[in-house]
């Protein structure tokens, strides 16, 4: 899967909130923020292609938590990103 | 004739190329308007008047916006520069403008009566001034601004939110508030850090074309309620509720990033509550102390 074009990551006043720029996302109106977790995932797989295994071992890499752990929250993250239509 | 202009620090010039328009089509701009060029280095951007020009090829649409009634249809050329056909709520065209991607620079034609011509030529510069003042962490708002010694509190919202109310309220029972503009200041971080908000000549309906400004002291977004109640917004709610009141280009990056970052800025320093409201004068009072941070409103 891959982050659609458009989809940015800035830092609001300490939040990492998305914004979204480009034609194809003139409709979109959602303000989404992501955790520190999820933002230094975003940073690492912006701009090119990715699976849910990587995401997990980029978490494991950072973050000192069990492998199934980091499944299950690579999981409802990847969950959430396809819900509020951030990847495809 | 060229005439040079000064809104939120900032200075344009129009320059009328041909004897059917003049600075007569921007009443609403004299209080702007400046005569010495003195200390001024720089330009926000330059428009160009000419009814004989014509754009010489056509643009891709990027799409058809309603602006409250009118149309304003855009369309980017091969090398960024935008074309924009701004139409009335007749949806006769006013005026077309081709911008340099930056929005430095443009070249506008007008069409129809004095009425139509001027309502072209204030979008065409209040297009301008949003598009071009992005770089330069300059916000054009959709909010009603009081003022009050000196500092400034805007009322964000659509209509139907208690808006007008709210701000009819605050000039009748806050001793020495007044009205800064009713439809579209300029907010501001300036050089020295600190975020001002500007008169400008685009007003709404409102005639409140005033060359003064103020320090922000907060924003209000409000909502009706059968009661008052006042709430500090958090910071990912206050940027969801002051960016759909930018005028933004949301297809556009550089634009779009401009103000975002200058509404992070913006939101460093000032707070944005929720207001509750009924249309009274307690409301009014709610406001006033919380965003003062003042006890007595005398």
């Amino acid at each position: 899967m891959k982050i659609k074009e458009g989809f940015e990551m800035r830092n609001i006043c300490g939040e990492n909130i998305i914004i979204a720029h480009g034609k194809e996302n003139i409709d979109f109106t959602k303000v989404i923020t992501l955790n520190e977790s999820a933002a230094l995932l975003w940073d690492k797989v912006v701009g090119r292609d990715f699976s849910e295994e990587e995401l997990v071992r980029l978490l494991l890499e950072e973050y000192e938590v069990e492998q199934t752990c980091a499944a299950e929250d690579v999981k409802s993250l990847v969950a959430s990103w396809a819900e509020a239509g951030l990847v495809e | 004739m060229k005439e040079f202009y000064k809104v939120g620090g900032h200075c344009y010039s129009v320059d009328f190329r041909d004897e059917r328009n003049s600075a007569a089509l921007l009443k609403s701009s004299d209080p702007f308007r400046i005569i010495d060029m003195e200390g001024i280095d720089s330009l926000l951007f330059e428009l160009v008047v000419d009814d004989s020009w014509r754009p010489d090829r056509k643009g891709v649409e990027i799409g058809q916006f309603d602006c409250g009634g009118n149309n304003h249809g855009v369309y980017v050329l091969d090398d960024g520069s935008y074309q924009i056909l701004v139409s009335d709520v007749s949806g006769r065209h006013c005026c077309l403008i081709q911008a340099l991607p930056d929005f430095t620079s443009a070249r506008v034609c007008l069409n129809g009566d004095d009425g139509m011509r001027s309502f072209g030529l204030n979008n065409a510069l209040m297009m301008m001034y949003a598009f071009a003042g992005a770089s330069r962490m300059t916000l054009l708002m959709h909010a009603s601004v009081m003022q009050k010694d000196g500092d400034g509190y805007l009322c964000l919202g659509v209509s139907g939110t208690g808006k007008s109310t709210h701000t009819a309220n605050w000039l009748r029972y806050i001793p020495g508030a007044e009205l800064l503009n009713d439809d579209n200041p300029v907010v501001r971080v300036c050089n020295d850090g600190r975020v001002r908000v500007y008169g400008s000549p685009w007003s709404g309906k409102t005639p409140c074309y005033k060359n003064e400004d103020a320090i922000v002291k907060g924003f209000l977004q409000l909502k009706q309620a059968p009661y008052n109640r006042i709430e500090r917004m958090s910071i990912v709610d206050a940027f969801a509720s002051l960016l759909p009141s930018c005028s933004v280009m949301k297809w556009d990056r550089r634009d779009y990033v401009g103000v975002c970052d200058t509404v992070s800025k913006v939101l460093e320093q000032v707070p944005v509550f929720f207001l509750e409201n009924l249309p009274d004068e307690d409301a009014c009072r709610l406001s006033y102390t919380t965003l003062s941070g003042k006890k007595e409103h005398a």
